[in-house]
């Protein structure tokens, strides 16, 4: 059985050559929408569900591993940067929910991108994402972990731009790759000031460059000599990084525009895996930001605001995957205000909870989306429920595990709920509090909204939607239902936080009182939500609210670098292209120079012969001179 | 008995040599319809014998043959062995040229191997008789393989300058010599190294004038200038040999000169290094507007031969072993590079423009000149990177006096990139390119062969890099502890 | 009575180097370059000459040596002479000045 575990580096080899297949093919042989390139990447994310479910027993049921392979790719003196993989509890539950929500993406896509005619050229990118997220998984280092998390953005920006003829789609492409660099920046930052202030400490210790398992060490040792601000400036900058990733403000403003993409894509990456990179980072990063309470301060801050303000906008929102998207940034900082609390496995279990839900919820909308032809205003939709029963039900079982009311989402909202009441910090619990009454509300105001009451006018025909559409949907559903009941601590098995934990295991000490409250709350929001699709009227309030950080966006910030960049592009162009280009000036020169010593006359050849080898005489002379 | 075990210990690979070239005499006497296939499986037979023949010497005989004339050691083996490369490349390539020939194909076959004689004998001479007579032993074959086709007045003309200019450095090597000799009352390298100092001006001198000449052979800078017209005039299988086998040959000499015979006139050692930085700006710097395809690989010869000649100027047993294995480098790349041009088209007007586009409409040749090219500039991973980045080390391990000579290396390796990628864009451009030239396919194979070693011995390099260095250590400490007369 | 002594056969040398040199430079004709090249030959053996007899008594090398430096002129200009058999198949003079053949067409 560890077997798996030490070949788990073959999950994302199998992708990677479902893609190099795909690509090649693409170029010579496969026709563009061919199916063969559908069951390719499908059969490698099956092979590698089936390793990293069977790596995950392993790690399940062996006691706490960690096991880690690398070989050395650069090694210069007593520094060596590894490649390798890395399993431990955490990164074999990851692989498994990243390969699966991938494996049940792709099939919904054999349905949805039917009539694509780049058909393969998308499973080719699913097949790149699946590598990419599966290596930055289960990276050992910071080192490797960069490359995968620009790898995975990589792959964001090709799945967002995929429809690329439409302005829009690439437009957003654009606008998430370069918010994404920023927060890359970050990242690389922080990891060199890492690397550089630690450095003492990995040379000495012969150890393996800026890996995970050594963080602990590193960090105390930089605490130690360097003081604490060090710490806070690079967990600022890792921070930065997450944001960016995981859209939390300021830097959410390319999700909701990445929802331009394919509707599966929204599904895998803006949903379930990509943008819990971010959550991972600070996962893997935990022992630099548990260090310092300033830091955790600023995550809680950030993940709660974001949560509240990216709620309200989804309250207001009416294009139907614009909700999900605004809802994701919301449990983000979910997740990221729990990490910040110092609830580790709960923020963790929630990222699960949150991925199977919301993988789920955008995989009906866009079963919605498809029998509606490309219809995504939820104002021009009403009781679709009789019409698509199966997809209205597994909608309402998502929404229902998110807000909190029973499934899985409901096990990890408690442990968040625990987490917050414990910490004792009564601002914070009220505007959790808040935050649950919002995140029901405009959840059910998108099901009411949708699938309930009276059918639209402007709905008219709707399409039969295909077989494997609904197949992962109804998977989607009935794992993310039992999800939270097997790992909740129940029937004898290890309880979620048993599993992944970093330095004590939370424990789960169920408070009867507080089930009674998260529950009200979210019931509250259910209600308000109900008697605000009954009241019929169309609530345009406050429709353009997100506009206003797009705004400050593209105004300020864009016309300051704007001018920044026109210095930097002067002294490009004139200077330093100048000094080239006298360089090229010179040596043109110099080579007609030489060249018009040349003639037909062979006497000249002599001439030159002898002319050179006084200059040479001549030289040595010198060269005697003035060494000797 | 004692006579044939020096020889086979000494020089048994010229031996085969020369009993080959009296062959190939004999056949072109005797028979009345020469068998082409026969001289060519004749030749290539008596090549791979010789080389078989430096395989595996033994070196614990004594190595006193005709009185000293010849130096054995791995050293001077090591340069019969690229030599021997060198003619069994040259001949592959000749399959087409020889085909065209009517009635000469004999003697044709027979200058290649007295010029391989010649360069074999250049290489290991340990005394300035020997030197004299393998330099023109060499020379004169190489006059005469240049301006073969007499039919052609392009190659006749290149052969009067190639001559002109021949003659007067090899009058300025015997000046030299004859200075020297007045010194020190002898022809033997290492009677000629006792006597002379670097205090006297003779010496400095006859060594000065010694070494320029010498520089023909190499196309460094004094004699460079009939590089450029001697491989436009002659045919594509005679330029590649004629870029290739003199000049190793010359480096082998010009080896033995400055850690034999010069040893105590230290001035020389600058004096090679300011002829290295001139020959390789020169090269360069021609070569950079150059559009013809064959003065291009002319000035770009005589800029590889510049790297190889700053190295040399150090003096060290780490240096000479960057040389051996640049030289050795050298051989493939340029073979490599001449197979592609010849397979491209054998006229010897083809430019930039001619082959623009060529990629599509002959991509075997095109492919194989792309790498090579590239491998002359210093593609990583292929030998042409491990070569140049040892000559960097080993000028980087001299001192850091020697900073300055780096970077002037450094500045011509980066002038260098410009001519060789923009005739790999030339070639890679779109466009429909009209050449149309039929194959040989002994070329093919001795073009394909060179571009795989290219490639895959990038990966192999620290076996060569071994290999000469151990070579070059046993030269050097040999030298130090020699004490023949 | 001027002695005459090594320094003087090397300044001959010398000179008649250099004039071959210059005869090698200047000329347009073939031949003449040709005559050039065998006058600093010669110059080379009467250093050669002198250096054996001078500085070499007993072994005499400098002689040997001069016989293969004629042997090695010899050959040369055998070559040289091909060199005007061959051109003049091709143009009536042998004026080197006027061989342009080597530039491109273009």
């Amino acid at each position: 059985m560890s077997f798996f575990v030490d070949y788990i580096w073959l999950v994302p080899l199998f992708s990677l050559i479902a893609f190099l297949i795909i690509s090649t093919g693409n170029m010579f042989v496969l026709h563009r929408n061919s199916r063969i390139s559908a069951y390719l990447t499908l059969s490698s994310s099956f092979l590698g569900l089936v390793f990293g479910v069977l790596a995950f027993i392993y790690c399940y049921i062996s006691e706490n591993i960690w096991f880690e392979r690398t070989f050395s790719w650069i090694s210069v003196d007593a520094l060596s940067f590894d490649f390798g993989f890395m399993v431990d509890n955490l990164s074999a539950t990851m692989v498994v929910m990243v390969c699966f929500i991938s494996l049940l993406v792709q099939i919904f896509s054999m349905g949805y991108m039917k009539e694509d005619p780049e058909y393969s050229k998308f499973f080719g990118y699913l097949a790149l994402f699946n590598f990419a997220m599966c290596f930055l998984v289960l990276s050992p280092n910071l080192f490797q972990a960069y490359i995968f998390w620009e790898m995975v953005g990589l792959c964001s920006y090709l799945l967002i731009g995929f429809w690329y003829w439409k302005n829009s789609a690439s437009k957003a492409a654009y606008k998430a790759f370069i918010v994404n660099r920023v927060g890359d920046f970050g990242f690389l930052l922080g990891m060199v000031a890492f690397g550089i202030f630690t450095f003492n400490y990995w040379i000495n210790s012969d150890l393996s460059f800026l890996s995970f398992s050594d963080l602990n060490m590193a960090v105390f040792y930089l605490k130690d000599v360097f003081g604490g601000y060090s710490v806070v400036i690079i967990g600022l900058l890792f921070l930065l990084a997450s944001c960016a990733k995981s859209a939390q403000f300021p830097l959410y403003v390319w999700l909701p525009d990445a929802m331009e993409a394919p509707t599966p894509v929204s599904a895998l990456i803006h949903a379930a895996t990509m943008v819990v990179a971010g959550v991972f980072l600070l996962a893997r990063m935990y022992p630099l930001f548990e260090v310092s309470s300033l830091l955790m301060g600023a995550v809680v801050v950030i993940g709660i605001f974001t949560a509240l303000l990216c709620g309200v906008f989804a309250l207001f929102e009416r294009d139907l995957k614009r909700v999900l998207a605004y809802s994701t940034c919301s449990q983000l900082g979910y997740m990221f205000f729990a990490i910040g609390l110092g609830a580790y496995s709960a923020g963790i279990f929630h990222m699960f909870t949150h991925s199977f839900a919301k993988a789920l919820l955008f995989l009906a909308a866009g079963c919605v989306v498809f029998a509606l032809g490309g219809r995504q205003d939820i104002f021009e939709m009403g009781g679709l429920r009789k019409r698509m029963p199966v997809v209205a039900y597994s909608f309402l079982a998502g929404v229902i595990s998110l807000s909190g009311l029973f499934f899985s989402g409901f096990y990890s909202k408690e442990c968040i709920f625990q987490a917050v009441f414990e910490s004792g910090n009564i601002w914070l619990s009220v505007l959790f509090c808040a935050i649950g009454i919002l995140t029901a509300f405009y959840l059910f105001r998108v099901y009411f909204l949708v699938f309930e009451g009276e059918e639209n006018r402007s709905v008219g025909e709707v399409r039969s939607i295909p077989f494997s559409m609904i197949f992962s949907v109804c998977t989607l559903v009935v794992v993310s239902v039992l999800f939270g009941f097997l790992l909740g601590g129940h029937f004898g098995i290890k309880s979620f936080d048993e599993l992944i934990y970093y330095s004590f295991k939370e424990g789960y000490r169920p408070s009867f009182l507080l089930v009674i409250l998260s529950v009200c709350l979210s019931l509250s929001g259910v209600i308000g939500a109900y008697l605000l699709s009954k009241a019929g009227k169309r609530v345009y309030l406050f429709e353009n609210l997100r506009f206003v950080v797009d705004w400050f966006y593209e105004n300020v910030v864009s016309r300051v670098f704007c001018i920044v960049s026109k210095l930097f592009d002067f002294v490009d162009r004139y200077i330093v292209y100048g000094v080239v280009y006298i360089c090229g000036l010179l040596v043109n020169l110099f080579s007609l120079l030489l060249r018009s010593l040349s003639s037909k006359n062979i006497g000249v050849y002599v001439v030159l012969s002898m002319g050179w080898l006084i200059l040479l005489f001549i030289v040595l002379y010198g060269f005697k001179e003035l060494f000797v | 008995m004692e006579l044939f075990f020096d020889i086979k210990n000494t020089i048994l690979p010229e031996v085969i040599v020369a009993a080959g070239f009296v062959g190939v005499f004999i056949f072109c006497i005797l028979g009345r319809r020469l068998n082409k296939r026969f001289l060519f499986i004749f030749n290539i037979v008596v090549l791979l014998a010789a080389f078989f023949a430096t395989l595996s010497p033994d070196f614990s005989f004594s190595n006193y043959i005709f009185s000293g004339m010849t130096s054995v050691c791995s050293l001077s083996f090591l340069f019969k062995q690229m030599i021997l490369v060198g003619g069994i490349f040259a001949v592959l390539l000749s399959e087409r040229y020889v085909l065209s020939m009517e009635k000469y194909a004999g003697e044709y076959y027979a200058l290649l191997l007295s010029a391989i004689l010649g360069a074999m004998l250049l290489s290991c001479s340990d005394n300035f008789l020997m030197m004299t007579v393998a330099l023109e032993l060499l020379g004169i074959s190489s006059y005469l393989l240049c301006g073969f086709s007499s039919d052609d007045r392009f190659s006749v003309v290149a052969m009067m300058k190639y001559f002109v200019v021949g003659s007067v450095a090899s009058c300025i090597v015997l000046y030299g010599i004859s200075l020297l000799y007045g010194l020190s009352g002898s022809f033997q390298f290492e009677a000629v190294a006792k006597n002379i100092t670097s205090g006297s001006y003779i010496a400095v001198l006859g060594g000065v004038f010694v070494v320029s000449g010498l520089c023909f052979k190499l196309a460094a800078v004094p004699f460079y200038s009939w590089a450029s017209d001697v491989y436009r005039g002659a045919s594509f299988p005679v330029a590649a040999f004629l870029s290739v086998v003199p000049k190793v040959a010359a480096f082998g000499l010009l080896i033995r000169l400055l850690t034999v015979v010069f040893n105590n006139v230290w001035i020389i050692y600058p004096f090679v290094a300011i002829i290295a930085v001139f020959t390789m700006f020169v090269g360069n710097l021609l070569a950079f507007r150059e559009k013809n395809l064959r003065s291009l690989m002319a000035y770009s010869s005589i800029a590889q031969g510049g790297y190889v000649l700053c190295v040399i100027s150090l003096g060290s047993a780490l240096s000479i072993s960057a040389a051996l294995f640049y030289l050795i480098a050298y051989i493939f790349m340029n073979f490599c590079a001449w197979g592609g041009i010849g397979l491209l088209s054998e006229d010897r007007h083809v430019t930039f423009d001619s082959v623009r586009g060529a990629v599509y409409s002959k991509p075997f040749a095109s492919v194989c000149l792309i790498i090579s090219v590239l491998a002359l500039s210093g593609l990583p991973f292929s030998i042409g990177f491990f070569s140049k980045f040892y000559v960097f080390q080993s000028v980087a391990f001299a001192g850091f006096v020697l900073l300055p000579f780096l970077f002037i290396i450094l500045i011509n390796v980066f002038l260098s990139f410009y001519y060789y990628f923009s005739l790999v864009r030339q070639i890679v451009l779109p466009g429909y390119n009209q050449l149309s030239q039929k194959n040989g396919i002994k070329i093919k194979i001795a073009t394909l062969f060179a571009a795989i070693f290219i490639l895959f011995s990038g990966f192999f390099s620290f076996l060569f890099i071994e290999y000469s260095q151990e070579i070059s250590m046993e030269y050097m400490s040999g030298i130090v502890t020699s004490e023949n007369y | 009575m001027l002695e005459v002594s090594l320094v003087h056969y090397i300044i001959l040398s010398a000179l008649l180097f250099c004039i071959g040199l210059c005869c090698v430079m200047v000329s347009r004709n073939l031949l003449r370059i040709f005559m050039g090249i065998e006058l600093m030959l010669n110059a080379v053996n009467i250093n050669l000459a002198a250096f054996a007899y001078f500085c070499d008594g007993m072994v005499l090398g400098g002689q040997v040596f001069i016989l293969f430096v004629m042997a090695i002129s010899v050959c040369e200009m055998a070559i040289g002479l091909v060199i005007v058999v061959a051109l003049s198949r091709h143009s009536e003079n042998i004026d080197v000045n006027s061989q342009d053949v080597l530039e491109d067409k273009q």
